[in-house]
């Protein structure tokens, strides 16, 4: 009897080495419940902000720390930079661009999420795209406009779980963004510094 | 009438390199750049405001009138899925007229969509996709908007199928009809504000309006498949 619980935990014990081992890394793939939960709660904190009932500058510094919370920032920023400005850029102004780009990302969606008052967001399926990548397919249900789609990437590759794309119809945020911060890069006359005084303006 | 357009088809994507994915091919992005500045200023003219809500037309009109034009677009919308094999929504746009025409008051209505029978867009430009074409090149119509050297051959295709259809255009068409986002992006009427003030308030709005249109028209033609457009933006970043 005890052999037999030595002998099972034994391998047991071996069986998760041989896993950790093949995996590379600790943890094990991203599930989609976790991403779906993810989701859900991100959505719960955005509708608990609307109806707080508090100022929209109060609302702007609240969905900056749900984005600290539930999005990969570090990547979301560093993407729009594209590798064309993170291959010249300091560590120290880009430290000083993530910051005013979230904040930028706070205000620019902010001032939409007005429009989900009173409405939904449900979660129809989610799809295991990579080992460390899920994306969360919903439908947003809105008052007054016909319900659109909206696919949020989740990808716990920063470490954990985080959101690192989010698609309406379709069109990517990431790419959106990416293409609006090197039009703003090349209009402040590919100057760093213009860039972040910019995106500190911006949104 | 359907050789000669195929050829008018062919004859337009044989000029056109391969089909782009991921990627933006713009090689007339100065004489595109052109055209869309006087669409924009066409759009500024007309609706000073931007309230998204068109010149003084009452919601209730407005979603009749909206509906109308819908139904009135439906057979269109079948040859289309006939020309695509695509037998399910042949069946579902087909009752989708026929509740219509009736319960729905001649299409001033929209009772199908309760019903289940939800609205299921399509268009020459998705039919030439089905059958192969490429792309294209990216275009901006005069007035009509963000295009691709295959879907402008549609939209001609789609006039002679329909030709009512740009006379009593869904009336969400007229708001930013110049910047033609709003008729291009799924004619989401209301979720159109949003896409225009997002292109109005944007740093660069002839390359924000391109990537808008571009992603929206691609994720429509792969059915809405998420894993199509998907994309892994640490190996892009991050990547040798």
């Amino acid at each position: 009897m005890a052999n037999d619980i030595d002998r099972r935990g034994v391998l047991t014990l071996s069986l998760g080495a041989i896993l950790a081992a093949a995996a590379g890394r600790p943890a094990l793939a991203l599930q989609t419940g976790v991403a779906e939960g993810l989701i859900d709660r991100l959505v719960a904190d955005i509708n608990g902000i609307i109806n707080s009932g508090r100022t929209e500058g109060q609302m702007f510094g609240d969905f900056e720390r749900l984005l600290n919370k539930y999005a990969d920032v570090s990547l979301i920023s560093q993407f729009a930079l594209s590798r064309r400005i993170t291959s010249v850029i300091s560590s120290g102004e880009l430290r000083a661009f993530e910051q005013a780009f979230v904040g930028y990302i706070a205000r620019k969606y902010g001032r939409r999420f007005r429009e989900f008052i009173g409405g939904r967001v449900e979660v129809n399926r989610s799809q295991q795209l990579r080992e460390d990548t899920v994306m969360v397919t919903t439908t947003a249900i809105l008052r007054g406009v016909d319900p659109f789609r909206v696919d949020f990437q989740v990808s716990d590759r920063g470490g954990k779980p985080l959101l690192v794309d989010m698609k309406v119809e379709g069109i990517s945020l990431l790419r959106s963004e990416q293409q609006e911060i090197q039009a703003m890069y090349d209009q402040a006359g590919r100057s760093i510094a213009g860039l972040i005084a910019r995106v500190k303006q911006a949104g | 009438m359907l050789p000669g357009l195929v050829a008018l088809a062919a004859t337009v994507s044989a000029c056109a390199p391969p089909d782009v994915t991921s990627d933006i091919h713009d090689p007339y992005e100065m004489r595109n750049r052109e055209v869309f500045e006087t669409n924009v200023e066409i759009d500024r003219a007309l609706f000073k405001d931007r309230s998204g809500t068109g010149p003084g037309i009452p919601a209730p009109v407005r979603a009749g009138l909206t509906n109308f034009s819908e139904t009135f677009a439906l057979p269109q919308t079948i040859v289309n899925d006939v020309l695509q094999f695509n037998v399910e929504d042949v069946i579902h746009n087909s009752f989708r007229l026929a509740v219509n025409a009736t319960l729905g008051f001649g299409g001033l209505m929209d009772p199908a969509t309760e019903l289940g029978l939800e609205k299921r867009d399509s268009d020459f430009g998705e039919t030439l996709h089905v059958w192969g074409f490429d792309e294209g090149a990216y275009l901006v119509l005069p007035i009509l908007g963000p295009s691709t050297e295959r879907d402008a051959v549609g939209k001609v295709v789609d006039l002679f199928t329909n030709p009512l259809g740009y006379v009593l255009p869904s009336p969400e068409k007229y708001v930013g009809t110049a910047t033609g986002i709003v008729a291009s992006i799924g004619a989401r009427g209301d979720f159109a504000g949003t896409v225009e003030s997002v292109l109005y308030d944007s740093a660069d709005p002839y390359a924000a309006a391109r990537l808008l249109y571009l992603d929206n028209r691609r994720f429509q033609l792969s059915g809405g498949d998420s894993g199509d457009a998907f994309f892994d933006p640490y190996e892009e970043l991050y990547g040798e």
